[in-house]
């Protein structure tokens, strides 16, 4: 993570995706550090009080 | 400058068994053997000795103990690097330690670490797969794949495509899927409330259902035995009416008199006498009726009622006249609303009138004092005017007096001073004798006495003031005068109207009286109507059953001449209808239970699992389309974003794209490449690949083989220029498989171009194909560019 690219990306998702850019860049990075497992993860944490598993 | 591989050393890696050497050159190097002698194997070495990993552990296809031979605990790779006089040289070992490998890294002859070497060689694992290992998918798909896996390509080669991932991996069906079951069991749990309403309980519903379905059955098979039943009596009729066929139409006609008869008899007992009480009743009615129509002077209505004799005329005629009458009577009533109006405006006026004559009253008693004042001077001096005439005269007859009485005076003091003073030759200015003292003492003259002006003056002032009162007086006096006539004609009016109100208040009285007369008599008027026409019902009942009892005697004669068991075929008749009426009310019966038992299976089908949390389950649909709603705006804000990066991608390639294509492409035939963002039917972006032919652009997919390769591996090669690494060597792991000659002769062009360009220092290639090998060897030869072969087989 950190790279120019990363950055370039975090930049254009603040600014297309206004409240939602925070949730947007954590799937982002999650992908980042952990591929899809990552984005799994965060999604799972979001969702499992609705008993739902992606 | 740039890295280049000098040598490349292996103990026990893979498929390599014991320690085996290979020096490459810069230039070409070709791998080449036959499947399973190691050419991959060799390739990926480099990548692990770089990184500790290569694809295939990084997939999880391999564990990285699997890189050591199977026959060895220990394995190793080296491999020297070249960069003009420098060197650098990479040493990685793995040593086997149960189901897992230990590694050590040595650089430069020193034990290293991954960040050190990181810094080194400046490229990333990742980087390194994209544009240093140019795999044969990457080419196939750049050449042959569709837009969308060009699309794909690209964007791993740019490492954006886990924007497509993170796309993918969107919950948005999974939110859309639970909101929809949170919808089905709040559905279900409506449904359940109102199950639970009129049965009590699910369980109940539940056992209803099966008692229902239960009793469903029984008068199916009820229905069916009735239906068999009934089968059979229609049969057995059939065979009476063979038997009956040449008196079919008395038969028939029997059974219909017969159903008829007893249809009458089943209303009632017979009552006897009752045609006389309807003729009394009927004629006391039509008197009543007849009546009344005269009395509301409805002469000619009440004689249409007296000519009526026959029962039905009797009862139309006697309905119309109570309708005539009722007619009558919202007549009247409409003739009463328009009075009581016209009384009320009536009543109205003359309280305007009242208060109109107490007003002038009011005013004539205040104007009296002043009229009589004025009448009191009238009847002394007159009307005004003769007064003011009056006035006039005796203004001027006491002007005249009081002149004379002042020139009598004065005459008679000029003559006493004259016989006082003496008239010494004076003569007289108007008869010029000369005047003496004699001649004056005889005149005489008659003086006017004072009592006499004074007399005439108080008459004169006594008539002014009274004239200037009159004057004053006088429009109180015509009004006085006016307000009286005023006043007469208002009481006059006053009394018309209370006349006329009395009059109005006569005429409402009568009409009222009339209207209740008439409101109270109708309703009792139909009631005994409506008995008398039952009565007549009755009376023509009492007729009907007689005479159909003469015509089934008739009938019955007929038939029994033929011999036919009347009373049996009868019976047929009825037990037919029986079955019959039961077959319709068990088919209705089995409609509502059917009904009621598919409703409930309905219901109860829809009803998921006991206990759902209604309120619970709402604001869980409320939240989850939050946040199917926030996914799906994220959806759409990172489509805009991979579409930006997309586009920035192609802007930072482009030229390099171009240029590398026409370093690599000597022909004439094409001027150029383009690569653009194009949008798709379903409105996503995807990178379009053009070739240029005469200014015009040329979709992939028209060109020859070659010039596809060609395309794509100037794309490759254009990422591997403008990526900042450094090495100079380019990886092919058997690029080509399954091409025809034409593709491998340009390819090995290609290969050749690279090198002679510039391009890359260094390209090594791994393949099994013999004859692309000696295309590229062909090649290398005709450019006169080094080439290095690798031969390997499964010996090792």
């Amino acid at each position: 993570m950190g790279t120019k690219l990363d950055e370039t990306i975090m930049e254009l998702l603040r600014r297309e995706l206004g409240d939602n850019a925070d949730l947007a860049i954590s799937l982002y990075k999650a992908y980042r550090e952990r591929g899809s497992r990552g984005v799994k993860d965060e999604l799972n944490k979001l969702l499992a009080k609705y008993g739902i598993e992606v | 400058m740039k890295y280049v591989i000098d040598k490349l050393g292996l103990i026990n890696f893979r498929v390599f068994k014991g320690e085996k050497d290979f020096v490459l050159r810069p230039g070409l190097t070709l791998i080449h053997g036959s499947i399973g002698a190691g050419k991959s194997t060799l390739i990926q070495s480099i990548e692990y000795c770089l990184y500790g990993e290569q694809l295939e552990v990084k997939e999880k296809i391999a564990r990285l103990l699997d890189l050591i031979n199977e026959e060895s605990d220990y394995a190793k790779v080296s491999v020297s690097f070249m960069n003009g006089d420098s060197g650098l040289i990479i040493q990685r070992s793995l040593v086997r330690q149960r189901d897992s490998a230990r590694q050590e890294l040595i650089i430069n002859g020193d034990k290293g670490s991954e960040e050190e070497l990181a810094k080194l060689i400046g490229l990333s694992d990742d980087d390194f797969e994209r544009f240093i290992l140019i795999t044969h998918r990457t080419l196939e798909q750049l050449a042959y794949g569709s837009i969308q896996r060009r699309t794909v390509i690209i964007d791993r080669l740019f490492d954006i495509d886990y924007i497509d991932s993170i796309i993918r991996l969107l919950p948005i069906d999974a939110i859309s899927s639970a909101i929809e079951k949170r919808k089905q069991e709040i559905a279900g749990a409506a449904e359940a409330s109102e199950l639970r309403q009129r049965y009590g309980s699910i369980e109940a519903a539940k056992q209803r259902a099966t008692s229902l379905r239960d009793e469903v059955g029984k008068v199916r098979e009820e229905l069916e035995k009735l239906s068999s039943a009934y089968s059979n009596l229609l049969k057995k009729r059939s065979e009476t009416m063979d038997k009956i066929k040449d008196v079919e139409a008395q038969y028939r006609q029997y059974v219909i008199l017969s159903e008829k008869l007893k249809e009458l008899q089943s209303r009632g007992p017979i009552s006897r006498g009752i045609e006389a009480e309807a003729a009394s009743d009927s004629e006391a009615l039509k008197a009543v009726l007849i009546a009344r129509l005269e009395e509301n002077l409805m002469e000619d209505e009440a004689q249409s009622l007296s000519k009526a004799s026959s029962p039905d005329e009797l009862l139309m005629a006697m309905y119309k006249a109570i309708g005539q009458l009722e007619e009558r009577a919202k007549e009247i009533s409409d003739d009463l609303r328009q009075y009581r109006e016209q009384a009320e405006k009536t009543r109205r006026d003359l309280e305007r009138l009242r208060t109109s004559v107490t007003m002038l009253e009011e005013r004539l008693h205040a104007l009296e004092p002043s009229f009589k004042r004025y009448s009191s001077a009238a009847a002394e001096v007159g009307e005004l005017p003769v007064a003011k005439a009056k006035l006039e005269r005796l203004r001027l007859d006491y002007e005249a007096i009081e002149s004379e009485a002042r020139y009598k005076s004065a005459l008679l003091e000029v003559i006493n001073h004259l016989r006082n003073h003496g008239v010494k030759d004076q003569r007289c200015p108007i008869c010029g004798s000369k005047l003496s003292i004699e001649s004056l003492s005889t005149i005489k003259v008659e003086t006017i006495k004072d009592d006499e002006v004074k007399e005439m003056r108080e008459r004169l002032e006594r008539m002014e003031r009274l004239v200037s009162e009159m004057e004053v007086l006088h429009p109180i006096y015509l009004q006085f005068i006016d307000l009286g006539k005023r006043l007469e004609e208002a009481r006059k009016q006053l009394e018309d109207g209370i006349a006329r109100a009395e009059k109005m208040d006569k005429a409402i009285q009568d009409l009222e009286r009339r209207y209740a007369s008439l409101s109270s008599f109708i309703p009792i008027a139909r009631d005994r109507l409506a008995r008398l026409e039952e009565v007549y019902g009755e009376v023509e009942r009492i007729k009907r059953i007689e005479e159909i009892r003469v015509e089934l005697q008739k009938l019955e004669d007929i038939l029994k001449s033929h011999d036919i068991n009347v009373e049996a075929a009868i019976r047929l008749e009825n037990e037919i209808n029986d079955i019959g009426n039961r077959l319709d009310a068990l088919r209705n019966k089995l409609e509502i239970l059917s009904s009621e038992y598919m409703e409930l299976e309905s219901k109860l089908s829809k009803i998921t699992m006991a206990g759902v949390d209604v309120e619970k389950a709402i604001r869980e649909v409320e939240e989850l389309e939050a946040l199917l709603s926030r996914f799906l705006s994220i959806k759409d804000g990172l489509l805009r974003v991979q579409r930006i990066a997309r586009q920035r991608i192609i802007e930072g390639i482009r030229d390099e794209f171009a240029s590398m294509f026409r370093r690599m492409y000597p022909y004439g035939d094409l001027s150029g490449v383009s690569i653009e963002l194009e949008q798709r039917e379903k409105g996503d972006y995807a990178y379009a690949l053009y070739a240029l032919r005469r200014g015009r652009k040329v979709p992939m997919s028209r060109l020859s083989d070659g010039q596809r390769l060609t395309i794509a591996i100037s794309f490759v090669l254009a990422m591997y220029k403008l990526v900042e690494h450094k090495f100079g060597f380019i990886l092919m792991d058997e690029p080509l498989p399954y091409v025809d000659e034409n593709v491998k002769s340009s390819f090995a062009n290609l290969l050749i171009n690279i090198l002679r360009e510039g391009i890359s220092k260094q390209v090594i290639v791994a393949t099994q194909d013999s004859s692309l090998m000696d295309s590229i060897v062909e090649k290398a030869k005709q450019s006169n560019i080094d080439i290095n072969i690798i031969k390997l087989d499964k010996s090792g």
